[in-house]
């Protein structure tokens, strides 16, 4: 083979073969999912991911996404999520979800490092969304507000938040996030980890607007963190609130992924997550 | 029609290294070593960040997260690489990393299914991928020291010049490797995939790694039993020979450029997926662009002429042009606060072209670890060099997780990563004109 015929073949392979192979997964991922309309009743589900990294201090993706499917949910917001660090192998983390799980989905970083953002996936189109800081003297906390097209008639409003840690942070965000939810009408949906128990002032503050879905359906709605290994004696910080619904079929908070068995391998972050089916 | 000019490295390839023996031991095997070497780094950082969490919250079993912590301290061990070689062999040293490192990394690519650990400790599985992914670190530095540090002095068929342009192309090659593996894994290593909870479909895809590690650990295995012996056959320098230059300190300027070269790639521009979420443009029309450009410095080394790679201006433009991307990427946002869409698709196009510079400084550097006459052997010279880089690159990697992260307990560092990554890039780009100021043509042998 002549030497030119040489540099083209090596140019062909270095440059071409990555090339047709990125090109074509562009084009896969370019593919929008495949779009829900639907009159029933909406699933919706927080769940703090703790940047992907379960009770057994590995990061697992496809462990959380068999997590989410327990529920299955049609509306997701997930927080402590990662895009690109090194501390997480590099992952887009609400990318590769939203698209193991067929959703649409918004991003929004704590920080300008991807770190600690909000996501907001959801099997109905995104027909809007914005991100929003919230103002902290600690780490940063986001808001994220996304309009939602459940079908040809009805829109909703969903929030999801990830509050702070000091109860000076966490009054003023709170106060900010009503001021936002406030902003909006029609049937929305609050929900995330708000660091905060459901006695407290800033959660009065908010279900004298919003409903606190797992207390209206149950009167011990079970607690969110830790997850593991004593659920039963941990705290519920992690909430749905919703306004503007005809009624919640259910809520509760998910303690078992594989029944029979406790470990703290099953559980692919330090929360649980709270799942919502609303009839709007 | 191509016209391949005369003294290009393509050349070298096409004439000197026409057998697969050398071709496997001088660019096949440092190519799947340095892919296996940048998972190891990837899967590493990810169990210190977590240890140091359970460290600094006093979390139940932060003993064994501090028992992971110190497992830095190997990725000095290759400081030890010239007496090693001296007590035994630089052909044994090479030989046994390279072997110790592939079979770790197999190891790696099994996943281990937590619940069956439950009952050693819930954390086995990570503090045991956390400390094998440091011990391949460790062999890769030993490895580098050994082989390279032997192969530049005893092999006299082919320049010291062009063995680092084999070693830069294999680097590089080992880059683009990754950048496509991820692509197929939608930003997720599938080299790294862990055990699921629950095997159902995904009980195929899970072995995906070991679908990818273990051809490439049959090949590189195969070439050092069957072909490593080349570099090794004439010992004209040994391991106790001193070197021949003057100079130990600027080594530790050559492991600051590596180790900022790392620090840049590992915190941002490996991930096409980070690049699209600073600038707010999409992953998908991004990471053909990012691998092109890594595709294009590796043909930039192929066929440009080092006359032109080497050259003092050029290297000074390319350097300067490079903090200028870096930094228009990096405060985007903060320059242009309404940043149009078209001035985001910008400021990540020059980044992916920055990349070309990056890796054009990395061959720079290379050239000048295995070219300038050191005071130390060239063996110490490459193998310390590697440990203090690693050392440095993990220090700053540190003080990046303090911007973000921790900034809530140290807040003056608080939103300083940019500006943190920004310092990097002067600081790689400046000891890379100084380095380019001190190769000399005749270093070459």
């Amino acid at each position: 083979m002549k030497k030119s015929q040489k540099a083209i073949l090596f140019i062909i392979i270095v440059l071409g073969i990555p090339l047709i192979s990125t090109i074509s997964i562009s084009a896969i991922i370019l593919l929008p999912p495949v779009p829900k309309s639907s009159n029933e009743p909406i699933t919706f589900m927080t769940y703090n991911i703790h940047f992907g990294v379960g009770m057994d201090d590995m990061l697992d993706l496809e462990r959380l996404t068999q997590n989410i499917l327990v529920a299955n949910p049609d509306v997701l917001g997930l927080q402590e999520v990662e895009n690109g660090r090194i501390t997480s192998q590099g992952i887009d983390m609400t990318f590769w979800l939203a698209e193991r799980l067929g959703m649409h989905y918004y991003y929004y970083p704590a920080v300008n490092e991807a770190a600690f953002g909000c996501a907001l996936l959801s099997k109905f189109p995104i027909l809007s969304v914005t991100g929003y800081d919230l103002t902290s003297t600690e780490l940063e906390r986001v808001l994220v507000h996304g309009v939602v097209q459940v079908n040809s008639s009805f829109t909703m409003n969903v929030f999801v938040v990830h509050m702070g840690l000091s109860n000076e942070n966490t009054t003023r965000q709170i106060e900010e996030v009503l001021t936002i939810t406030n902003s909006t009408s029609g049937a929305k949906v609050l929900m995330g980890d708000f660091n905060l128990l459901n006695d407290t002032n800033q959660i009065k503050n908010v279900t004298q607007l919003f409903n606190d879905t797992a207390a209206k359906h149950s009167p011990t709605p079970g607690a969110t963190f830790p997850s593991f290994p004593a659920p039963e004696v941990g705290n519920r910080i992690d909430y749905i609130f919703a306004t503007n619904y005809i009624n919640i079929e259910f809520s509760y908070v998910i303690t078992d992924f594989l029944p029979g068995i406790h470990t703290a391998a099953e559980f692919g972050s330090d929360h649980l997550p709270i799942v919502a089916r609303i009839r709007f | 029609m191509i016209i391949v000019s005369e003294n290009v490295f393509f050349n070298e390839i096409d004439e000197k290294v026409t057998d697969s023996k050398s071709l496997g031991t001088f660019l096949i095997l440092p190519l799947i070593l340095t892919l296996i070497f940048i998972q190891a780094l990837r899967a590493y950082v990810p169990g210190i960040y977590i240890a140091i969490f359970h460290v600094v919250f006093q979390d139940p079993g932060w003993i064994s997260s501090l028992l992971i912590l110190f497992t830095i301290a190997l990725f000095f061990i290759p400081c030890f690489t010239n007496l090693l070689c001296k007590k035994t062999s630089p052909k044994a040293v090479a030989k046994i990393s390279i072997i110790v490192m592939v079979l770790l990394r197999l190891l790696m690519a099994i996943p281990l299914p937590s619940l069956l650990f439950e009952s050693i400790s819930p954390g086995f599985p990570a503090t045991y991928e956390t400390i094998l992914s440091a011990l391949i670190i460790m062999c890769y530095g030993m490895y580098m020291g050994a082989f390279l540090g032997n192969w530049i002095e005893n092999d006299s068929k082919i320049s010291a010049k062009s063995k680092m342009n084999f070693f830069s192309v294999a680097m590089i090659g080992a880059f683009l490797l990754d950048a496509v593996l991820r692509t197929f894994g939608l930003t997720l290593d599938p080299t790294l995939l862990t055990m699921p909870l629950i095997p159902s479909y995904w009980f195929v895809f899970q072995y995906l790694g070991v679908i990818i590690i273990l051809p490439l650990a049959i090949i590189a295995i195969f070439i050092t039993m069957k072909w490593f012996g080349a570099p090794f056959e004439k010992q004209e320098v040994s391991p106790d020979d001193a070197g021949s230059g003057i100079s130990k300190s600027l080594v530790i300027i050559v492991s600051f450029s590596l180790a900022f070269f790392l620090f840049l790639e590992t915190n941002v521009l490996l991930y096409p997926n980070a690049i699209a979420q600073f600038t707010g443009t999409h992953y998908a029309l991004i990471n053909p662009i990012m691998i092109v450009g890594i595709a294009v410095s590796l043909l930039i080394l192929l066929f440009c002429s080092d006359k032109i790679l080497l050259n003092k201006g050029f290297i000074v433009v390319i350097n300067v042009l490079l903090v200028i991307f870096l930094a228009q990427f990096l405060f985007v946002e903060f320059l242009i606060p309404l940043a149009g869409t078209l001035i985001m698709y910008m400021a990540a196009i020059f980044i992916a072209l920055a990349q070309v510079f990056f890796f054009l400084d990395l061959y720079l550097v290379l050239q000048f670890l295995g070219r300038y006459k050191f005071r130390w052997n060239r063996i110490k010279s490459i193998s310390n060099g590697i440990a203090f880089n690693l050392g440095i690159m993990i220090l700053f990697d540190f003080l990046y997780d303090f911007t973000t992260d921790h900034a809530f307990t140290i807040s003056a560092f608080r939103g300083l990563g940019p500006l943190l990554l920004l310092v990097g890039g002067i600081i790689l780009v400046v000891l890379t004109i100084l380095l380019s100021f001190l190769i000399k043509e005749d270093d070459s042998k």
